[in-house]
């Protein structure tokens, strides 16, 4: 009888590397750059793959004292999580050396040291649930149960204690996890005394090395590092704040000045004013995200930004603002008249900091009657929102959120807030220019396609205001009247901003032909250097391009960066990256072109080079065992089985990435960020697929018809996430969070639980002879695991998401096409 | 057996603290043993080996610097700075003559010195656009920025300027050789302590520094005909328009902290209608973030 701990040392097992990828990803996300979403997914299962063809090739190796030996295995995964942790905190990544063209090398390089770090533990967890199959092979069902519940489970657990536990130390939760694992192993171990105590004496010293060693940090670049070099920096929360969002510090330093876009004309026409002393800044894992706002006895400094522009147009308006960020914007619209503001802001932890922390500090910014604050996303609020207002203020502190996927600046999301306007209603956009003007391009393209696509005149619509370091573009739901345009231009005039566009604009501002400086036709071995006019442009030019753009006559078609709108089929709006113009794209690094934000790109491609890489050396594996290894029988398998059956496994490989992938991205827009979708999207799969493993073995009996039935209800999956599920996203945005979390389990069901018959169905096809081909089969679908995550964000980015799924779609078809069944005849020799 | 090793422990303990070279321990003392007169430069001419060689002497007997430097490492590092900086200043469109000859007689090797670490950075100053580190998270500019901002300033013998960010004293020393007056603030108070040392030993008389918040300005002075800042800041300080004269100039670096995106302007005031006008000098430049205030103090009004 098999005892229930080998059920419960897997189920952790599973449980402690499934939370160990999520915990990975904030690893990194805090540490130095959050993009590596792809290349986690990719170190897991490259270590899976492997782990699964080692297991085939060293079958009888396994199969003898198989108990003994999984727990020498639990014991080394134990040790290599705290060891590769360790390690990974002295690999020197830098993502902003990855802006220049000379040390991008290096990097990739340091990419490559993560893989190799990370790859141990997942490879020995692997090990070990794949020896749990083979020591109870005779309960598949109840294995595959604990599996992949421990995995399900592990996944939602870790959002929990994300609340609980420092990013740099969530390994330790994954620790635990491991531990509970190998204890339960070790009490039904076979392996002696002495040998155990020596394996415990190990894990403490590898402890030991984790806590005395640990390097875990902020990256020297990251601005909470820099600040606290400031001499007599305070932070002002007791402890941090930890969320699966990011971890929130805030700290004051002399550094810390009052930032906001205020006119150079404020001390001419106010030579009394005073600005706030110190403004201190809210860092979201080490990144600045907003300063806090003080409340000072003289506030008239809220007259002279840029960002009141709109307030000019609207008399007590009702007002949405979308991002509350540090406060100013909240005070802001109060001190300009604004009547019963609702605050929407996604991070809770942002709205408790201005209503309790410091609501003394602020005034009581939040605690006020005439408002209503919603903590939900900006756009996914917007999709279920009723009410109109007067002004929909979309804050720059929301715009300049880093994440990779920003639903709040599609041309859908335009569609939206155009919605939540009542007639005449005014919708302003502010967004920083201090690096480049690159994304601010971008919007204004966006803005202007949604409007030309609405089937109105761009021209009459918008007005677009410039400072120093922001730009504020207002989109109104209607033509904008000429006093409102007099208004404005009298604004700009007295405080010194620049009307960039409006309405009626003439001369050089109407028309102009950019040709010379960012078009670079194909072919055109134009030197990077012609292009250092649109970087360094003028900003008579920036402004006539910017005019360009509106009146249509500048598409910004041939362009080495790409301009085009993010759509929610493409949300990538911080990418501009085109990777056919990649190299031209990194040279213009010299010049200051290339801005911090697309370094998530450069990580991305340079990540795709150490997949193919890995992927090689999966692929390899059995190929090197053959020459190792004297086999007692050798099988001739035919070329033609080969390449039907690899072709089989490459599809499965990439195919189930690739859904995996889309699925969490489409379903970040629902659940408002990319960990909750992570953990969600990644359990639920894994859950539903094992259970569609588990029917897989009703119908061993015919595998061929069975593949082709779920070939066919995949591609009704795939079809049903690209047509049906966006419906279903703006039906159910009115659910609570709880409940969306729900909904998002269930909508993963229809296709996930067919994503789990191919592969055991395949791999039960290769008896007698073809036999053989098994360490191949797992090295093919580990190797194209390998490369798929990163290929399905790189192709998402440049094609969509629905382009993806449809390639994935087609890779089960053709899977059903070439199953490799068995027949008897194949055993004869 | 342990009697000998406890005092070996202490002995060593003793050593390791006489050997400290933090700054904490080593006081400045006040002008104990100043340069003599007669050894003291006219203020118009290069520094010879002798009164450079008196004033290391005097730093090091004050607490201020602690380096050897023989007349052969002065004499290179000279030669060196002038065949670089120098001449490639030469080639500047900017560069007036008066500009020149400022550079030219301010020692700047011998300004170039990290107080933190008690090392001089004196073989250094043979690049145009090299920044040198002065300790205490304070760097001392390229000579290119300095001639380029200091150009731009369009500076005159009756005038009086203010300078932001002493640092090393070398902008302060360059502008004193091209206007009346120079003001002066630092806020980090153990540079800003050696470096007016350095400026009253150097025998430029016409610069009257202060430990100080210089986002306030230092409004007891004012107005400016010349305000320089040489710290970045993330917006134009009003108190420092409020200090401008009608007729003067400001060059201010102004963007992101600790980003190459920093840009340099320069801000006048409109004739007729006073209001403030600003013009980007450089669309690219790093300076170091200007410290503000310490919180609820504002230790210069």
């Amino acid at each position: 009888m098999i005892k229930k701990n080998y059920f419960w040392s897997l189920f952790f097992i599973c449980a402690s590397t499934i939370s160990l990828e999520v915990a990975m990803l904030r690893f990194f996300s805090a540490a130095s750059w959050q993009s590596f979403g792809a290349m986690v997914i990719s170190i897991a299962l490259m270590g899976f793959g492997v782990s699964g063809t080692v297991l085939t090739i060293f079958k009888d190796f396994f199969h003898h004292e198989t108990r003994k030996k999984i727990s020498y295995i639990a014991i080394l995964y134990l040790i290599s999580l705290s060891l590769s942790f360790l390690a990974a905190s002295y690999i020197q990544f830098n993502p902003n050396k990855m802006l220049n063209p000379s040390t991008i090398p290096g990097e990739v390089v340091n990419l490559a040291k993560y893989f190799a770090v990370f790859f141990v533990p997942f490879f020995f967890g692997g090990l070990y649930t794949g020896l749990s199959f083979i020591i109870h092979h005779e309960k598949i069902g109840k294995i595959y149960f604990f599996d992949l519940f421990g995995a399900g489970l592990g996944a939602l657990s870790v959002i929990f204690v994300m609340y609980v536990l420092n990013p740099f130390y969530l390994v330790v939760y994954v620790f635990i996890l491991a531990l509970v694992a190998t204890f339960l192993t070790l009490k039904n171990s076979e392996i002696g005394k002495k040998q155990t105590a020596v394996c415990l004496i190990l894990v403490l010293c590898s402890i030991s090395a984790f806590i005395s060693f640990d390097k875990s940090d902020y990256h020297i670049y990251k601005p909470a590092s820099q600040i606290k070099l400031v001499a007599g920096n305070k932070p002002l929360l007791k402890k941090p704040i930890y969320s699966p969002v990011g971890m929130i510090e805030v700290n004051s330093n002399l550094t810390e000045k009052c930032n906001l876009p205020l006119s150079q004309e404020f001390a001419t026409y106010v030579p009394d004013g005073i600005l706030p002393d110190i403004y201190p800044g809210i860092y979201i894992d080490g990144n600045r995200a907003d300063g806090l706002f003080v409340k000072s006895e003289d506030t008239r400094f809220a007259h002279y930004s840029l960002y009141n522009a709109q307030y000019l147009l609207k008399k007590n308006p009702e007002t949405l603002l979308i991002g509350c960020g540090g406060g100013f914007n909240v005070f802001k619209a109060y001190e300009l008249g604004a009547k019963n503001l609702t605050i929407v802001e996604p991070n809770p932890f942002m709205i408790s900091l201005l209503k309790d922390e410091f609501s003394e500090m602020n005034g009581n910014l939040l605690n006020r009657k005439d408002q209503t604050i919603i903590v939900n996303d900006g756009r996914t609020f917007a999709l279920r929102e009723k009410k109109k207002y007067d002004l929909v203020e979309i804050s720059d502190y929301a715009v300049s959120s880093r994440q990779e996927e920003n639903y709040l600046l599609t041309v859908e999301a335009l569609k939206d807030y155009d919605n939540l306007l009542k007639e005449k209603g005014i919708l302003s956009v502010g967004i920083d220019v201090s690096e480049n003007f690159f994304y601010a391009l971008r919007l204004v393209k966006t803005v202007r396609d949604y409007i030309s696509e609405n089937g109105d005149n761009p021209n009459n619509r918008i007005v677009v205001i410039k400072s120093l370091f922001k730009m504020l573009i207002l989109v109104k739901k209607g033509d904008f009247e000429k006093s409102e345009i007099d208004t404005l231009s009298k604004f700009s005039s007295d405080l010194a901003f620049d009307l960039m566009y409006y309405p009626g604009i003439t001369g050089d501002g109407a028309i102009y032909n950019i040709s010379q400086y960012i078009k670079i036709k194909e072919n055109d071995n134009t030197d990077p250097m012609d292009i250092a006019p649109v970087i360094k442009m003028k900003d008579d030019q920036l402004y006539s391009l910017v005019g360009g753009i509106i009146n249509g006559s500048e598409k910004l078609d041939n362009c080495i960066f790409d301009f085009q709108p993010a759509r929610d089929n493409c949300p990538y709006f911080y990418s501009l990256l085109k990777p056919s113009k990649l190299n031209k794209a990194i040279s213009t690094y010299e010049l200051g072109g290339l801005p911090q934000q697309e370094i998530g790109s450069l990580i991305l491609f340079s990540n795709f080079f150490n997949v193919l890489v890995s992927a090689l050396i999966v692929i390899l594996i059995p190929f090197a065992a053959k020459f190792i290894i004297k086999r007692k029988k050798h099988f001739h398998l035919s070329p033609k089985f080969y390449l039907k059956s690899g072709t089989y496994f490459m599809c499965l490989g990439l195919g189930f990435l690739f859904i995996e992938m889309i699925l969490i991205q489409k379903l970040a827009l629902f659940l408002g960020d990319i960990i909750y979708s992570f953990s969600i999207v990644l359990s639920s799969i894994l859950i539903y697929a094992g259970v569609g493993s588990y029917f897989s073995e009703k119908f061993v009996n015919n595998p061929k018809r069975c593949v082709r039935f779920a070939s066919f209800f995949t591609v009704l999956g795939v079809l049903f996430i690209i047509f049906i599920l966006p419906s279903l996203i703006h039906f159910f945005s009115f659910a609570s969070f709880p409940l969306r979390i729900v909904i998002s389990l269930i909508i993963s069901a229809p296709v996930a639980i067919f994503l789990g018959f191919f592969f055991p169905l395949g791999l039960g096809q290769l008896k007698g002879k073809k036999s053989a081909f098994v360490p191949w089969a797992w090295s093919i679908n580990g190797a194209f695991s390998v490369i798929s995550s990163v290929s399905a964000k790189i192709l998402s980015q440049i094609a969509g998401f629905n382009f993806v799924l449809i390639i994935a779609a087609i890779l089960y078809i053709v899977a059903a096409l070439v199953f490799p069944e068995h027949s008897e005849a194949d055993n004869k020799e | 057996m342990l009697k000998r090793f406890f005092t070996a422990l202490l002995l060593l303990f003793f050593i390791s603290c006489g050997n400290n070279s933090s700054d904490s321990k080593a006081e400045i003392t006040d002008n104990k043993n100043s340069v003599s007169d007669s050894s003291k430069n006219d203020g118009k001419s290069q520094f010879t080996w002798e009164q450079i060689s008196k004033l290391i002497e005097s730093d090091k007997a004050n607490n201020i610097r602690n380096f050897e430097c023989t007349k052969e490492d002065w004499e290179t590092a000279i030669k060196n700075y002038n065949e670089t900086v120098i001449t490639t200043l030469k080639t500047r469109k900017y560069a007036t003559p008066e500009l020149i000859e400022a550079m030219s007689i301010v020692p700047r090797p011998f300004f170039a010195y990290n107080y933190e670490k008690n090392e001089s950075r004196m073989m250094q100053t043979n690049d145009f656009n090299v920044i040198l580190d002065l300790g205490w998270g304070s760097t001392m500019s390229a000579p290119s920025i300095q001639g380029f901002m200091t150009a731009n300033l369009n500076p005159k013998k009756d005038e009086i300027a203010l300078e932001i960010g002493t640092g090393s004293g070398i902008q302060a020393a360059i502008l004193s050789r091209l206007v009346k007056k120079v003001y002066s603030i630092e806020i980090r108070e153990k540079l800003a302590e050696r470096v007016n040392h350095t400026l009253k030993a150097v025998g430029y008389d016409n610069i009257e520094t202060k430990t100080g918040d210089g986002y306030y300005g230092w409004e007891e002075k004012g107005p400016f005909d010349i305000i320089i800042v040489t710290c970045q800041a993330n917006h134009i300080p009003p108190e420092l328009i409020k200090q401008l004269k009608p007729t003067g100039r400001m060059v201010i670096p102004v963007g992101p902290a600790w980003s190459r995106n920093q840009q340099m302007l320069k801000v006048w005031k409109d004739p007729e209608t006073g209001k403030v006008v600003s013009q980007r000098l450089l669309a690219s430049t790093l300076f170091i973030p200007m410290l503000g205030a310490n919180e609820g103090k504002k230790d210069n009004k």
